[in-house]
């Protein structure tokens, strides 16, 4: 009984954990590139939970297909969010810019609670409204299919990441930003560019989070919270540390759920996480690839 | 008496300093000299207790200071500078001075007193007032030594106190150093000019890649034939 | 201590000194001729002051950034509350017990990030995860009230902080207000405090000058949270409610950490004066807001407030004392000595 429980918990987790990593890999992607903390990141997923919600509810289009009108957007709001308000905080001390990002992330979540108030609301998309059985494992198509798309979405990204002169110009800024610059590269383009990535991300995220979970305000802070956990349990700045750490919140938050500890879950996971970074700051992936 | 026994430090696969052992006391300036990358910055680190050695020890008198935290270590009397100057730019530089002078004096009125006079001995009395975010390179170079010599050292380790400085601002800081080793506190410096080393020199050391190539008076290691390939290369060597 | 006086007044200037004891005085003597209204906007103000400096001295003079200072605050709040509820502990007997809590838990968190090492950004994190951790325990915790959190129940006595007015609470918080700022002037020039500013700016330059950084940074952060404490228990004395959503939120932390930033961490004045505006910028957003009739209008006010602090941030990085210091050293500097050249570097 306790192992079905288990196998349950895990493929549940999994599913999750995918979620979760293409939620944080956008944040860990900035943090990388710019060094920067992007606090707020967890207010932009809970906009384009909202833009998803609204898209759904007036055109009654597929949510996964209205993502593909807010991603381009997203994607430019990051972009002049950076270069225009962001970069000017990197001026002031080291630590007031966690401050600056916890400042922008309030701002955003209270401007959705003035538009939206702090009511939850549900995106039951019809057609996603369907179970998987197979033997023990029940799951529901929202899940599967959020789980499916943030996989190909962090498939495209790995390859964008390796494959194109942009990955590369990404990767050359967040191994050394001075010689980034002597080669030529514009890092602050490319810092603004990472974050527009991030809040594209950060729109599918939404998008397949909408489907799954109810939208209220409060969401904002804990998606930014769990952004920071899953990149540092991972490795800062390494996408494949992002899966790594989602695989793994996913399948503790899943596990504690199934078994009764649900409330607990969080608590375990954040738990979890100051013993890496006591231990192993540079996170999981670091150790396993020695 | 400061002792170096064995001392050799390994980072992973790679050999900063290898078996080093010296001797000194505080009557004679002890000069550590050679090219870059040879190991001395390591060596100092080890010395003022921010760096463990991997095998070997470090002896102050009795005490055994490679095993103590960096803090205790200057504590004890020996007090390093670093090559790259590390004022507190937000404190003036009697401010600056007086972080040093709290670590023996008992007290506020004390600690200001011996601060102020260390100030004078260093030449930055007029610019005590100032922020030390303000200050030209040499100043820079004498507040980093008054910090250090506020906390009373036996021993002060000078890390390329003379990097960035023209000739006549060398001379200037040689002549500071003179007075303050002739108050009976022992000098150990790591330089690269060559005409500090024939000045303060009384007893110079060389290193390359880790280990002591040469050991005697300034004159002596200057025109060994270790230290000329050290510093040349070996085609260079012929032309002596 | 007169030097120390002395050479701290001609540095920061007697004027701002005296400004303040000017400020303290009016405001104790006019207090009971005001508006009540008025008079609770300030007490809440001086005690966003008073947190705002306790945190000031692991955040502001050391330098080091902690995000989960709400866990102390609680520790306070919490410990009236339960011992009121489960043991009839008069208030006054439940802070010296909230305080010993606190400054043990404070131990034992600063020994171990300090022995780890834990800098910058990964502290401020790990005290956030543990102030979270501390939320999610509560809010399922039946004995601690869950999410509604707790009422104190209404005891008799001054000893229970009962006074039948709010007033007593603002000649309280005043009086920790002048205590710890008293505290912190002298503490400026006493070894500990120099001792901080230099781990602060240069972290390895004052081990090299005999400072034992990871003890002073322990010691900083243990003071601070037995303050902090302080201020939660004297909280729960004039509201008689605890909830975590409150008291255990980055809220809560927030207000202390915006207040010194505004006011000039490292600074003894700057977290008074931050945290004052802090808590009357948030009254007068929420006042206009109501002006205007629904709630979600108080939103808008919060979101102005989120912004009130990105600016704040651009705008003051020092805090505002932090810059009137930091300008008057400087004058003082190149008017000063005589045949001295200064050149920037």
């Amino acid at each position: 009984m306790l192992l079905t429980l288990l196998l349950v918990g895990v493929v549940s987790g999994v599913l999750g954990g995918l979620i979760l990593a293409l939620l944080s890999t956008g944040f860990n992607l900035a943090l990388g590139v710019s060094r920067v903390v992007n606090f707020q990141h967890g207010a932009v997923v809970l906009w384009a939970m909202y833009a998803s919600y609204l898209l759904w509810e007036h055109t009654g289009l597929n949510p996964y297909l209205g993502m593909l009108f807010i991603v381009p957007v997203a994607f430019v709001i990051g972009y002049f969010l950076h270069r225009w308000l962001i970069a000017r905080s990197l001026d002031t001390p080291e630590d007031s810019q966690i401050l600056f990002s916890i400042g922008l992330l309030i701002a955003f979540q209270y401007l959705a609670q003035f538009f939206f108030s702090t009511d939850a609301r549900s995106l039951t998309e019809e057609s996603l409204q369907h179970s998987f059985i197979a033997g023990p494992i029940f799951l529901q198509y929202t899940q599967i299919v959020a789980a499916l798309v943030s996989l190909v979405v962090l498939v495209l990204l790995h390859l964008m990441l390796t494959r194109t002169n942009l990955g590369r110009s990404l990767h050359a800024c967040a191994q050394n930003p001075t010689g980034a610059r002597v080669a030529g590269l514009n890092v602050e383009h490319l810092s603004a560019v990472a974050l527009g990535i991030a809040a594209a991300c950060a729109a599918v995220s939404g998008t397949a989070l909408a489907t799954l979970a109810p939208i209220f305000p409060e969401r904002a802070f804990e998606y930014s919270l769990v952004a920071v956990v899953v990149s540092v349990l991972g490795g800062m700045g390494s996408m494949s540390g992002s899966i790594l750490g989602g695989l793994i919140v996913g399948i503790i938050i899943a596990v504690s759920q199934v078994t009764g500890y649900g409330d607990l879950a969080m608590a375990i996971v954040y738990a979890l996480v100051f013993l890496i970074f006591l231990v192993r700051p540079t996170g999981l992936i670091s150790a396993i690839k020695r | 008496m400061l002792n170096v026994e064995n001392v050799s430090v390994r980072f992973g696969g790679l050999v900063a300093v290898d078996n080093i052992s010296l001797r000194t006391a505080t009557d004679s300036i002890l000069c550590i000299i050679g090219p870059n990358g040879a190991g001395k910055t390591t060596l100092f680190s080890v010395l003022s207790g921010f760096l463990k050695p991997t095998s070997g020890r470090v002896r102050f008198n009795d005490l055994e200071i490679s095993s103590m935290p960096a803090h205790r270590v200057s504590l004890a009397g020996v007090s390093r500078t670093f090559q790259i100057v590390r004022p507190f730019r937000d404190l003036t530089v009697l401010d600056n001075v007086m972080v040093g002078a709290f670590a023996k004096a008992s007290g506020y009125d004390e600690a200001r007193e011996r601060a102020l006079a260390v100030l004078n001995e260093v030449g930055l009395y007029k610019k005590r007032d100032f922020l030390a975010s303000y200050l030209t390179l040499p100043d820079l170079k004498r507040l980093e030594v008054a910090k250090t010599l506020a906390t009373q050292p036996v021993y002060l380790l000078l890390d390329e106190v003379m990097a960035g400085l023209n000739l006549p601002e060398q001379h200037e800081v040689a002549a500071m150093i003179e007075k303050i080793h002739a108050r009976g506190i022992g000098v150990l410096l790591v330089e690269h000019s060559l005409a500090m080393v024939q000045r303060l020199g009384q007893h110079v050391i060389c290193m390359d890649s880790g280990r002591k190539i040469a050991e005697g008076t300034a004159a002596e290691v200057i025109r060994s034939e270790a230290v000329q390939v050290a510093y040349m290369g070996v085609g260079n060597v012929q032309a002596a | 201590m007169l030097s120390k006086l002395t050479d701290s007044f001609r540095q920061q200037g007697a004027a701002l000194w005296l400004g303040a004891a000017a400020v303290v005085v009016v405001a104790a003597v006019a207090a009971p001729w005001i508006n009540p209204y008025y008079t609770r906007v300030m007490t809440m103000g001086l005690l966003c002051g008073y947190l705002a400096a306790s945190w000031n001295l692991i955040g502001g003079y050391a330098g080091q950034m902690s995000l989960g200072h709400a866990l102390f605050f609680a520790i306070g709040s919490y410990s009236v509350a339960l011992l009121a509820r489960l043991q009839d502990v008069p208030l006054v007997a439940a802070l010296p017990i909230a305080v010993v809590l606190s400054v043990a838990l404070a131990w034992i968190i600063a020994s171990i990030c300090f022995r780890y090492a834990l800098r910058g950004i990964y502290f401020a994190v790990g005290t956030l995860l543990l102030a979270e951790i501390a939320r999610i325990l509560v809010i399922n915790s039946d004995t601690l009230g869950r999410s509604q959190g707790l009422q104190i129940p209404a005891m008799e006595g001054a000893r229970n902080f009962n006074f039948g007015s709010d007033l007593p609470f603002f000649y309280i918080f005043l009086a920790m207000a002048v205590a710890l700022a008293l505290f912190c002037l002298v503490l400026e020039r006493c070894k500990l405090g120099y001792d901080l500013v230099a781990l602060r700016e240069q972290e390895e330059g004052a081990q090299a000058l005999g400072v034992d950084t990871n003890a002073i940074k322990r010691m900083s952060f243990v003071i601070s949270a037995g303050l902090t404490s302080v201020g939660g228990v004297v909280y729960a004395g004039l509201v008689r409610y605890v909830e975590p959503g409150y008291d255990l939120s980055l809220t809560i932390t927030l207000f202390m950490v915006m207040g010194a930033v505004l006011g000039g961490r490292g600074t003894a004045l700057g977290p008074f004066l931050g945290g004052v505006v802090v808590v009357i910028v948030q009254e007068l957003l929420i006042t206009v807001g109501s002006q205007f009739g629904t709630t979600s209008v108080s939103a808008l006010a919060q979101m102005i407030y989120g912004l009130f602090f990105v600016v704040v941030l651009l705008v003051f990085p020092r805090g505002i004392v932090g810059q009137l210091l930091h300008r008057r050293i400087d004058r003082k500097a190149t008017q000063g000595s005589v045949g001295a050249t200064v050149e920037a570097s």
